[in-house]
């Protein structure tokens, strides 16, 4: 056991050297410099702000217009709609010739209102 | 190892790469040692100091100057170390360990100052079976020669814990050496 407890004494405390110390510090400085370059560019506080609430104001501009743009549809939808039951309705009695005269007016206004549409669409920045 | 003082520390903590330079130039030799006695290897001890010195610049905000700069570096070098053994898995002993092992042991003068290479072989022989708290704690307190208070400050470790890992470390060791042949004065 003495043997032992010799060796492990005689280990205390002692360090190996370092083999060729001066290049392993360049090498350190040299791995610090490769770092720094790396580094990613910091971003001013303030210009991270404007970052964040430009992208928040898009966002919302962005649900707005397609909320508008749900609700003109459904609108479009229902007037359609009500014409083509108020039609029904009024011609309850009519004459096949009325009929066929108020479908063709009913057409000619749905396509009016395509074509103004697509002016609309075609003028605008969308 | 030289002193590093609270200017020195201040111009480290300011960006200064001159100061940065002194502190390696200081303290790599310590982190060398740990790292060759956690490691068992040479180049892999190299690359753990390198770690530990990009560790401490990229840190070096964070340092708490209540606490001795030395021991905020084992700190980082024991976290490195204990890293790289998770992945490193080439510390088999070989019979050429076994026979530095007995020529250092053999070795009249006490006083010669080991290789880093025999450092190796000493540590592979010794520490292989140990389990990576017990390597911690016996190579800081065992063969860095650190006191319980500063192993308790880098491993996180409560006293008690420190020294049933030392016991039970020292135990391991002594019955592989027992095995080897070592238990009795040639």
């Amino acid at each position: 056991m003495e043997r032992i407890d010799d060796m492990l004494e005689r280990l205390k405390g002692q360090m190996p050297v370092v083999p060729d110390a001066d290049a392993l510090t360049d090498s350190i400085m040299a791995a610090i410099e490769e770092t720094e370059e790396r580094k990613p560019v910091t971003v001013p506080m303030w210009l991270s702000v404007i970052r964040t609430v430009s992208s928040v104001a898009a966002v919302v501009l962005m649900l707005l217009y397609v909320q508008l743009e749900s609700e003109t549809t459904f609108q479009e939808e229902n007037t359609e709609t009500a014409y083509l039951e108020i039609v029904s309705e009024e011609c309850k009695d009519c004459s096949p010739a009325e009929r066929y005269n108020m479908r063709i007016e009913k057409m000619r206004l749905m396509n009016r209102r395509k074509v103004l549409k697509e002016k609309y669409y075609a003028n605008s920045d969308f | 190892m030289q002193a590093i003082d609270s200017e020195i520390i201040r111009r480290l903590k300011g960006g200064d790469k001159a100061a940065f330079r002194f502190v390696v130039e200081s303290c790599q030799q310590m982190v060398y040692s740990l790292s060759v006695k956690m490691l068992a290897d040479t180049e892999e001890a190299r690359d753990a100091v390198q770690d530990t010195f990009i560790k401490v610049w990229q840190n070096i905000a964070g340092y708490d100057e209540r606490y001795s700069l030395t021991t905020w570096i084992y700190t980082i070098a024991t976290r490195i170390c204990l890293d790289r053994l998770k992945s490193f898995s080439g510390r088999m002993q070989t019979t050429d360990d076994a026979e530095v092992f007995e020529r250092i042991a053999d070795d009249p003068d006490p006083e010669r100052r080991l290789l880093a290479s025999e450092w190796v072989s000493v540590i592979k022989v010794m520490a292989s079976e140990l389990s990576e708290k017990q390597r911690l704690v016996f190579t800081l307190s065992q063969l860095e020669d650190l006191d319980t208070a500063e192993i308790m400050e880098i491993t996180g470790l409560d006293a008690d814990q420190i020294k049933s890992n030392l016991y039970a470390a020292k135990k391991n060791i002594r019955e592989r050496l027992i095995k080897m042949g070592y238990g009795k004065d040639r």
